[in-house]
Formats: C-alpha cells, structure tokens, sequence
C-alpha cells in the first residue's frame, strides 16, 4: 500500500512522490519529459533502450529512470549536455538498425507538397506510406533530441517479413527490440506466443521454431500491434493516415460480458479503418481481442450492402422508408390478440434496446415475452442455491481480487470468454498469486497455470474430491463447518486411487495443485457455464463447493454473455421468459398458437409464423424471410449501453464525432417508434433499478447464508465410469467436449465471412491433440465426420497439445437443431470417419 | 514412427528424473543433448508441457545459449571460449588455428570428417583462458603450437 508521500528533487525542483513509483512515472506525473521506448505504463520495467538515463546525486553511475524506485531526499537530474550527449550516442546505435530516412529527411517540411521520399526508402520506410507515421514514438525521440544526423552505416537486417498471418504483419527490419509486445504478450496477456530469440546481434522477437502466428496458436488478442512503438507491429492492410481527417466513435463491444470499449476508426468517405481499444486509459490498460477488433471488422468490410427496411408484399420483400416499416409493423401486430404474438430477442443487443423490448412486450399485454440463450447458467445457479440454502455471490468485484492468493478456474477459460477479468486476475498474478486451472475441454488459460488439471470429460467432480481428498489428507486442521465428519465419511468410501484412475488426473499434479491451494490462501474458484453443462453439473457444484468451503475459499460464476446479469432483474419485473429451446416455440407457431412473432437480433429459427417481425442490424437468413424488416443501427454506431460481468451498467465514454447522417436509430429508438406507432408510449425505466431488482436480493458479504458441507447424496457413485476404451483401438469412440462459440454477432458468423478469421478460430474443428492424430494416421487440416447416435458433423482435425490426449473439442455456431442439442448435453460421444 | 516412439521414451525417461518446476527445465536439455547429441524439436515441445513454460520461452532460450544444439551435430567437436579472458589471451588466433587445420569455419560442421568447430561465450573457468573443449575433455591453457596435436588426436581417433 502506498505510504506517506516523500519529497525529492527533479532538476532541482522539489517534487513529491508516492514511495515505489519509477522516477520516470514521478517524473511524468509532473509534467516532466523523459524520452523512452521501452517503456509503457502497465508494462514491467525492461530498461532496454536507455534512452531515459538520467543523473542521481551520490551515485557514480547514470541510472535508467524506468527502473529506479523513488528515495526520499533523492536528487535527480534528468537533463544535461552530458546526458543529452549519452542519449544522442544511444539514439544513433538505435538507428543504425533502423530506418531512418523518414526521421531525417531533409524534404520533410515541404513533403505534404511534394510527396517525393516515397522512392527513395527501404519498405516501408517511405514515410508517407509508414502506417505509424505521426504515431511513431521514434519521431518524437528524435524531435526531442534534435537529431540531426547518424554517424554510423545504416544496417538492413534484411529479414524476411512475417507475410503468412491474417490481421497481423510484422517487419523485423524494424524492431527495436524494445521488448514491449513480448513482455504484453506473455505477462499481460499470458499468451506467451512471443520471446526474444537468439542472442546478441542475432536477437529477434520470434516464436516457437519461428513458426508463423497461426502456428503458434497465437491469440491475434492485437495487444502487440497496440504496444509497438514504431510500425514493426501493424495491423495488416492498414494504410497511413497522414493528410486525412478520421473520425471516431467509441462503443461497448456487446460479443461477451467483458463489456471492453472500443473505438472505430473512419475515413473521411466512411470507410472504417480499424478498430482499436479506446478506454483512453493507454494501450497496456485497454483491452481488446480478436473477436472485437478484427471479428467485428471483417463484418463490416464484407456486408458492404446496407440494410434497409423491407416489407414482404407478393412474397417479395420490397425496400421501404423505416416509417414505412414501422406502420407495417403496428399495423400487422394489431390484427392479432395479445396472446397470439410472441416476442423473442436473440442475439447481443444493447441492454437498454432489451428493457425497451421488454416494456414493449408488457405494453402490448403478450405473455410470451422471451429471451433465447440455450443454456440457462444464471437460472441453474440460482436453482441450486435456493435448492441447497447456501449462497454465493452471483458476480465479482474487480476491487475484492487483490484479497486472494489463489485462482482456481474450474471449466472457464477466461481468457477466450471473459478477457476483462482475465487482465484484472494476471495483475494479480503478477503481484504473486497462483492459477491452477481443472478443465477437461480446450483452456487457453490453461497454458500459464502453475497446475493445469486435464481431466477426463464429464470427471470434473471425481477430480475434485480428489483434490478435496488430498487437501484433507495433508492439512491435519479440522473444518468446523457442519456435515465435515459426514463429508470424510462419504470420501473414505472412495479411496484416492480410485478416483484417480476415473477423472483421469495424476497423482503428482493433485499433490502440487493441493499444495498450492493448502500454501496460498485465500483462494477463489471460479466456475463458467461449461461446468454446468454438463449431466452431472449438481454433482460438479457440490463439489466444488465442499472443497471451497473446506479452504475456506470463495465461489464465483462467472457470465460469459453480455447483459445475463440484467434477465433475472427483466423476468422478475416484466414476466420476460427464458427460452433455452426453440422447439417448444416452434410447435405453439406450428399448431397455430402464435401467429405474429417478433424477433429482436438473431434465431436460429425455421418454422415461420404468419406474421414474422425481424428488427436486425444485417440481413440475415431469418431476416430474407420476414414479412417486415427493420434494421437498427450495429454496435459500431449505437451509443447502446451494456451490462458486463460486474454488474456494472457500461456506456462508451466519448461521444463520436461522427457525421449525423451515418447514425442509424438505435434499437431503443426502433422499438419507442413503433410502440408509439402502435399508441402506446413507453417510459424507458432506469436500468440501475432493474439491476438490483433480481430476486431474493444481493447478498452483502462472499459468504452468507449457510455454511453446510452439502451431502453427494445417493445418486453419486464411482461404478458409472465407462471403462473407456484406448485411445488408437479401431472402435475408439471419441468424448467430445462441446464449447461455445462467441465469434459471432447479429446472426454473423466471422469465420464465415472472414477467411482470416477461418485461419484463426474455425468453428468446424475438431479440436484434438497431436499425439491421438499420430496414434491414428490422422493429419492436421483433414476432413471427417463426427459420427454420433444423434447425426452426424462435418468437422476439421485441428490439433492443439493443450488438449488432453484421448478428448476432443469443439466450438460449432448453434444454427441448427443438432448442434443445439450438443450444446446443452455439453459433452457427446461419437467415432471419427475421415471424408473420402 | 519407431524412431519417434523410441525418442518420445528416451525423454520420458529424463524427465521422469526431474521434479515438474521449470527451474529444472535447463538440466532437461542439457540431458537431452547428452543423451541424444543435440535437442530435437519434440524435446522442446515435451519440456514446454512438462514444467509449464511457454515453448517460445523455450526456443528462446535454446538459441539464447549457444551450448545447445537444435540439429544433429557431429561425433567430434571442439568448442573454443570466446569470453573476455580468452579473447584476451589469444581465442580469436586459436580459432583460426582450428579453423584452419580442421577445414572446418567456426560454427560449422564438417560431415564428411565428423567433426565440428564450435564457438561459445564463456565457459566459466576463466583462471584456465583460453579454453578449449575437446570432445567434453577440457583443456587449458592451449596456445596456437598445441593445436596440430589436439587436431592429430582427434582425427586419428576417427
């Protein structure tokens, strides 16, 4: 914690500073300059471009402001002729590996006339076509210290570009080799895709085998293009933006519950540029990925058609003003009864445009009001807590992390569903606590766990009394919570190896994760919507909740869609269903129950009403076929707000600046017209107060309610485990874990637009480890078959090591009735046929 | 695919020796290149699983040292310090000694003899510049007059 502030002098001017600040953030903090690349807030200190050298009184040697604390009574001299001379040698050695022709052109005032260096650089070296150019922290270092000329020969590294990757391009000719996007990328990331390689001279950021990014199994998370501080890192295709007006407008980004803001970047004749973080709190603080940044991008490159409203006359939708489409709407929505309409919304939508849509539904006196999300993680927690009488907080506080010492994802991978809560825990972990992760399925959390705990599919809860087992073995300390002796009682019947031997796990790696849990406490367990996807999800939250409660931990679930903190506040108070399958809808339209359906975002839908209403962002293949189509505006353009996995109501900080007519109504104001249209006026309620409407309150504390170890109960017994038959047998059935596949937005799917983002994440992989495909003869890329007693799925071998040999993983897009019916049975058995 | 099996149990074998920490990850490769002569690609990848650390990390730091071998390397090799107190005391002229009697430039192999000219950055018994090691046999000392007889050695030894 911070102490009492001390005072110092800096150029002789007495400052005060808080005890373990870097003179250079001292410095900083009161306005002074100290030229650094290497730098950047949020970043460990590297220390390696020494551009920020500077004098302390009593020391015989220059010190690199980066890396040296704050003292009390220090003198710090962070400018003279020495010191500029030091870091004008030090600029120059930087530059005889870099090019410079850009920073020390001579032509450089009259360039935006003449345009004549373009011919005379190195690639990109032409300063006018260098994306960075005007962003390039070496032109403002070299502004700074006056450069005026390079004393040594220019040195062309001469290495091959990075050529091969979708969205990220790297020129290793002009690296400085800062170290930044390595240190991003594998302490605030912890992706750990990219290293310094070689020494000396010869030293290169690079990856595994200088494999490709691709190959990597590289994120494309973005963060190193955000970090890189001249145009080494740069997104793909990305041209200079000198000498043209861009405008800017921030957003939500509405494709998870991280709730990151984002800003897209036009051009003057509206072409977007890119998409980059845009919380203004700097590029390390930000946080983007794949999904947001280049997903997002890619649907709106390729879907360059804009939709307009549509109204289905003669069985052919015909273009019409958006009042048009709206009195369409009103007027077809009133030749039916109330009970004969159902509103349905799919799809990220913003968090005001659901409550809007929800006092619509109230208002036009319809009970089928529904919310379509085919697994009910909220509603299953909530059910075994009411079952149960125990009680957990249903969201974190980023502010209560700092209080554990030990992170315990369980069936989470928060780096892929919640990066705003993955950041938030590796800060956490960079100040010393642990990660071990339990996960039968693909985590790329996984990979920088201290214990990562491979269990075998649907044997999450045999792994964990294990570990409860290993934990009480080793701890001789008694558990005065009530049910403990029944607890041991029930884990004798069981004896270690015997669950070892089901869930699949080692004896040495439940012997270090328990020492761990034992040695770093508090600990905290968090669990997502795949631990409970599964048939045996009360066994599995039983316990983890016994093992919790025996470390004396806490228990969190964590959200993986945007808004799901907000629909039990929207069911309680306007009666809004949840609506997990769409069959049961489908047979009220059928048998003539329903006739008027009106879709909010996106359904996987294909029986249709008389009367099919779609308010989308794009036209879809549900939208070609609605009676009545009105496009509202896409989360680019909506000022919309969103609930994220905190709780928290989220709104974009600045407002755009972009021209009036590109700003489309937001669904809000879709929905507000047509209930007028309709004579019914609504009054948008506060969202904070639906929030804190959920039933049964919030609780105040982590813990409340009772504190019981819970019973297994009867049911639970170790005999049910299939024998599985070795992996590599010719009738080896394969146990695929089913996932969730968030790459998608308003019914658009990236990997089907985007062939970049195809190359990235496929949702038609069949995920599994190299050494099954070895095993089997099976090659990576190969068409096959997924054979299941229910149908049959055309997949993709794609191998990853951080799959558990023997299990399979997959990620479909829910389009269709069976990938529906294999995303709520969580896990599904079937053979591999490979396609002739 | 017998020769994969047979390499996947030989790294097996190794890391079955060593706790899963990653302060044991650069005792695995030297292993490695004890037992096999040089660090294969499937090692890498074995040791990243094993002690948890990233395989870029682990690339980095098999090119970092110059000790390690990515590729199959020769029967003999001759490695000559470069470090501080070796250079001084004549490492750049022993070099090229070497260099000159095996046919061999430094860093490089020699297939057809079997011999390899190998540089590294220090080799930490500086009180012995300049080091030269010979086939694992360390030797001090050595000025530029010894070395037609540790060549002599060593190819008669072939």
């Amino acid at each position: 914690m911070p102490g009492p502030a001390i005072k110092l002098t800096i150029d002789r001017k007495t400052v005060e500073a808080r005890p373990g600040m870097t003179v250079l953030e001292c410095a900083r903090s009161h306005g002074l300059f100290i030229p650094s690349l290497c730098d950047l807030e949020g970043l460990p200190a590297f220390a390696g471009c020494r551009l920020c050298l500077v004098e302390i009184a009593g020391r015989p040697h220059r010190s690199p402001a980066c890396q040296t604390l704050v003292e009390d009574g220090m003198e710090i001299i962070t400018s003279s002729p020495q010191l500029e001379a030091l870091r004008l040698a030090i600029l120059e050695l930087i530059l005889s590996e870099h090019p410079y022709f850009c920073l020390l052109c001579r032509e450089k005032p009259d360039c935006d006339r003449l345009k004549t260096t373009m011919a005379k650089a190195l690639e990109p070296g032409g300063c006018v076509f260098c994306p960075k150019d005007g962003a390039c922290q070496l032109q403002r270092v070299v502004e700074y210290l006056k450069l005026k000329q390079v004393t040594f020969d220019f040195e062309d590294r001469g290495r091959p570009l990075w050529q091969s990757d979708p969205f990220i391009f790297h020129n290793p000719n002009l690296c400085l080799l800062c170290g930044r996007c390595v240190r991003v990328c594998s302490e605030l990331r912890g992706e750990n895709v990219l290293s310094f390689i070689g020494r000396g001279p010869e030293t290169a950021v690079g990856t595994f085998l200088n494999r490709s990014l691709l190959e990597s199994g590289c994120s494309f998370c973005g963060a190193c293009l955000d970090v890189c501080p001249v145009a080494a890192f740069n997104e793909r295709g990305i041209t200079a933006a000198r000498g043209r007006k861009t405008y800017e407008s921030s957003f939500i980004c509405p494709l998870c519950a991280s709730g990151c803001e984002l800003k897209a970047e036009y051009l003057e004749d509206g072409q977007l540029r890119r998409i980059i973080p845009g919380n203004g709190c700097g590029p390390t603080l930000a946080a983007a990925c794949a999904r947001g940044r280049f997903g997002l991008k890619e649907i709106v490159d390729r879907t360059r058609t804009e939709s307009f409203p549509a109204v289905k006359r003669d069985s052919r939708q015909l273009p019409v003003t958006r009042e048009e489409a709206l009195a369409a709407a009103a007027g077809s929505l009133t030749k039916y009864r109330p009970e004969e309409i159902a509103l349905v919304s799919g799809g990220p939508v913003p968090a005001d445009g659901l409550l809007a849509f929800c006092q619509f539904g109230r208002r036009l006196g319809t009970d089928n009001l529904y919310y379509f999300y085919p697994e009910d993680f909220q509603g299953k927690v909530a059910a075994f807590k009411n079952q149960r009488g125990i009680e957990f907080p249903p969201k974190i506080d980023f502010k209560e992390l700092s209080r554990y010492r030990t992170f315990f994802l369980a069936d989470v991978d928060l780096n892929s569903e919640a990066l705003a809560f993955w950041l938030e825990l590796r800060k956490e972990l960079r100040r010393g606590a642990r990660l071990l992760v339990l996960d039968s399925g693909l985590n790329r959390s996984g990979q920088t766990a201290e214990v990562c705990l491979r269990c075998l599919p649907g044997r999450e809860t045999e792994a964990l009394l294990a570990l409860l087992k290993e934990v009480s073995l080793r701890s001789s300390r008694l558990s005065f919570f009530p049910g403990y002796h029944r607890l041991l009682d029930e884990l004798n019947l069981w004896p270690e190896e015997k669950l070892l031997a089901v869930c699949g796990l080692r004896a040495g790696e439940l012997e270090r994760a328990a020492g761990i849990l034992l040695s770093s406490s508090p600990a905290l367990f968090l669990f997502g919507q795949r631990f409970l996807r599964q048939p045996r999800w009360t066994e599995n939250l039983v316990a983890l909740w016994n093992l919790g409660l025996r470390l004396e931990a806490d228990l969190l679930p964590v959200t993986g869609r945007a808004n799901e903190l907000l629909v039990p506040g929207l069911c309680s108070r306007f009666g809004l269903r949840k609506l997990t399958d769409l069959e049961p809808l489908e047979e009220e339209i059928k048998v003539g129950r329903i006739k008027g359906l009106y879709v909010l975002g996106h359904l996987p839908l294909i029986k249709q009403p008389e009367l099919l209403i779609v308010q989308n962002p794009f036209m879809t293949g549900l939208a070609e076929k609605a009676d009545i189509f009105i496009p509202g505006a896409t989360c680019l353009e909506n000022d919309g707000l969103l609930v994220d996995l905190t709780g928290r109501i989220k709104k974009a900080g600045r407002e755009s600046n972009l021209t009036g007519n590109r700003k489309k109504p937001t669904d809000r104001e879709i929905i507000s017209r047509l209930a007028a249209a309709l004579g019914k006026n609504l009054e948008i309620e506060d969202l904070a107060s639906v929030l804190e409407s959920i039933p049964g309150g919030e609780p105040t504390g982590n813990r409340c309610g009772p504190t019981d170890y819970l019973p297994l109960g009867p049911d639970f017994s170790l005999s049910d485990n299939p024998l599985r038959p070795a992996v590599g047998s010719s009738q080896g059935e394969l146990e695929v874990i089913v996932g969730e596949n968030l790459d998608q937005y308003a019914g658009l799917v990236m990997a089907g637009l985007s062939p970049g983002f195809r190359a990235i994440r496929n949702p038609d992989w069949l995920w599994l480890n190299p050494r099954d495909g070895i095993l089997r003869g099976w090659q990576d890329g190969q068409k096959v078959v997924l054979e299941t007693p229910s149908g049959n799925l055309s997949l993709e071998i794609k191998f990853n090591s951080g799959l558990r040999p023997g299990s399979a993983y997959i990620n479909p897009v829910l389009d269709d009735s069976l990938k529906l019916e294999f995303f709520r049975r969580g896990i599904i058995k079937g053979k591999v046929r490979i396609k002739s | 695919m017998k020769s994969t099996n047979n390499l996947v149990e030989k790294l097996e074998t190794i890391l079955a020796t060593l706790p899963e920490e990653r302060r044991h990850l650069i005792l695995f490769l030297h292993r490695v290149q004890q037992e096999i002569g040089y660090v294969p690609e499937e090692a890498l990848s074995r040791a990243a699983d094993y002690f948890s650390v990233s395989p870029a990390e682990v690339y980095g730091l098999v090119t970092f040292y110059s000790a390690f071998r990515l590729k199959p390397g020769c029967r003999h090799q001759v490695t000559v310090c470069q470090g501080t107190a070796c250079h001084v005391r004549g490492a750049p002229e022993l070099t090229a000694e070497f260099s000159r009697l095996l046919g061999v430039r430094p860093g490089q192999d020699d297939p057809e003899r079997d011999v390899a000219l190998r540089t590294v950055n220090c080799l930490g018994c500086c009180a012995l510049a300049p080091v030269v090691v010979v086939d694992g046999e360390y030797q001090g000392q050595v000025q530029t007059d010894r070395v037609p007889e540790i060549v002599k050695k060593l190819i008669g030894n072939k």
